[in-house]
């Protein structure tokens, strides 16, 4: 029984992992892509205040990234999520 | 009954624990813990923490809780040790004990996993079961890894198979990696902390290490530990012993002093000439911790944040407060608006503004100064 939990646990978080983190192959695999979203994560968090840790990011393509602002605070933390031209 | 006193005395040194930790507010690396702020550290323990952060009594009940696990812990080193009393009170009066347990910090919690695992080693539990804790454990802090070398021991021990290598501790260590590389700023923010007194010379390192391992077991228990994980020839434990003297010579942060403890708990277990003699030493290490505590005290000074706090509560729901200056996430589990860094356009829009760099030069004709506060600060009336 043991034995049987472990693996649906571990089949678990790679469900849970696997479709992220192919969201964001671009961030790995291409260079460009990388540094254009480093530059786009400090400049929104500059322009608008935001700490950085506040801020995700969801997907990529070559032309877009998927950014989400999760404001974290005391209770309920509103989330505010939105495309950028890279 | 004699069960029931020794229960009820524990859990009230608990409460005095988390009590004094309490009385310096919630500090920067706590706040991201209460409020599952996903950097650095894996979502498991913060994650099931934020769902209370809404309670205002939130940060006194995990302190009141992470301080009773730790010291309730005992049980497990009474267990283990056959009931030597004497080791278990090395335990509870250890510097790792005294200045962690009542933290909200994650590396006493980390520490706890490792002494539970050795725990779990020394009664044969199963090795999914096993398993299971090492994922949690991982999934709780990175810093988890370091133990790697006692899992992968108690794996090797008992069924000497490449494939149960490969699923107790590849799989779960491939995981996390895993789990890093759906966060992208996790890494980044490794990249930045590893830049951290790079300055600092070798000696000053061996230094900072030696004081922290000092710290984790009060001076005795870490000479005790030491030795016996030496002389029992325990190679999982001596493994880990110098991955962590590693991670902290590069990283000295003084709150992985309690990574330590587990690790020399263990030594002495393993090596039984050094049980014998922690009955001689208990007095004496106790003595050793509480002088530790002298350099506790000046951790108590209270956060400016939280002496901002009612000030703070005057604020009206849709302004913001606006912070100048490098600021800690205290400012956002104290603060009841959003927190923003400081820019004049949005001063408009601020209920708020805390100058910790100077605000000189600022318009804040709209904001009236607080005179009485401990940091500058500019409140719309």
């Amino acid at each position: 029984m043991y034995f049987k939990s472990y693996i649906a646990l571990l089949a678990i978080v790679v469900v849970l992992l696997v479709p992220r983190a192919w969201d964001l192959r671009l961030l790995y695999i291409d260079a460009d892509v990388r540094s254009k979203v480093e530059v786009l994560l400090r400049e929104e968090s500059e322009r608008n205040g935001w700490v950085l840790s506040d801020l995700s990011i969801v997907s990529l393509t070559t032309t877009t990234a998927r950014l989400c602002y999760r404001e974290h605070r005391r209770g309920e933390d509103p989330i505010s999520c939105f495309d950028i031209e890279l | 009954m004699k069960r029931i006193s020794i229960l009820f005395g524990l859990e009230l040194y608990a409460l005095l624990l988390a009590f004094l930790q309490s009385l310096g507010g919630v500090r920067t690396d706590e706040a991201k813990y209460l409020m599952d702020i996903p950097y650095p550290h894996p979502p498991a323990i913060r994650w099931f923490l934020s769902l209370f952060d809404a309670w205002t009594m939130q940060e006194i009940v995990v302190r009141v809780v992470f301080a009773s696990l730790m010291v309730h812990a005992v049980w497990l080193v009474w267990d283990m040790s056959k009931q030597n009393k004497a080791l278990g009170m090395l335990w509870l009066v250890s510097g790792g004990v005294l200045l962690q347990a009542g933290t909200v910090m994650i590396a006493p919690i980390t520490a706890l996993q490792v002494l539970v695992l050795l725990w779990m080693g020394s009664k044969k539990s199963p090795l999914p079961l096993i398993g299971i804790w090492w994922l949690f454990s991982l999934f709780s802090a990175y810093q988890a890894v370091l133990f790697l070398p006692i899992v992968l021991l108690l794996v090797w021990q008992r069924r000497k198979s490449i494939a149960d290598v490969v699923l107790y501790c590849a799989i779960p260590f491939g995981l996390l990696c895993l789990y890093t590389v759906t966060n992208p700023l996790i890494p980044a923010s490794m990249v930045i902390h590893s830049g951290r007194d790079l300055g600092s010379s070798v000696s000053d390192r061996f230094i900072a290490t030696l004081r922290l391992w000092a710290i984790g077991g009060s001076i005795v228990l870490s000479v005790l530990g030491t030795f016996g994980m030496i002389r029992a020839k325990a190679f999982g434990l001596i493994g880990s012993f110098l991955f962590v003297c590693g991670y902290i010579a590069l990283s000295r942060y003084d709150y992985y002093a309690v990574l330590f403890l587990p690790l020399l708990i263990g030594g002495v277990i393993a090596s039984p000439s050094c049980m014998k003699l922690t009955r001689m030493s208990t007095v004496v290490l106790a003595i050793v911790g509480f002088i530790f505590v002298g350099d506790f005290t000046s951790m108590l000074a209270s956060s400016s944040a939280r002496e901002a706090k009612p000030f703070l509560s005057a604020i009206a729901e849709d302004q913001m407060l606006l912070i100048s200056g490098s600021f800690g996430h205290q400012w956002q589990y104290e603060s009841p608006v959003s927190v923003r860094r400081y820019r004049e356009d949005l001063v408009v829009t601020a209920g708020a503004v805390v100058c910790l760099d100077s605000c000189e030069g600022f318009d804040f004709s709209e904001l009236v100064k607080i005179e009485d506060s401990s940091v500058e600060m500019w409140i719309r009336e």
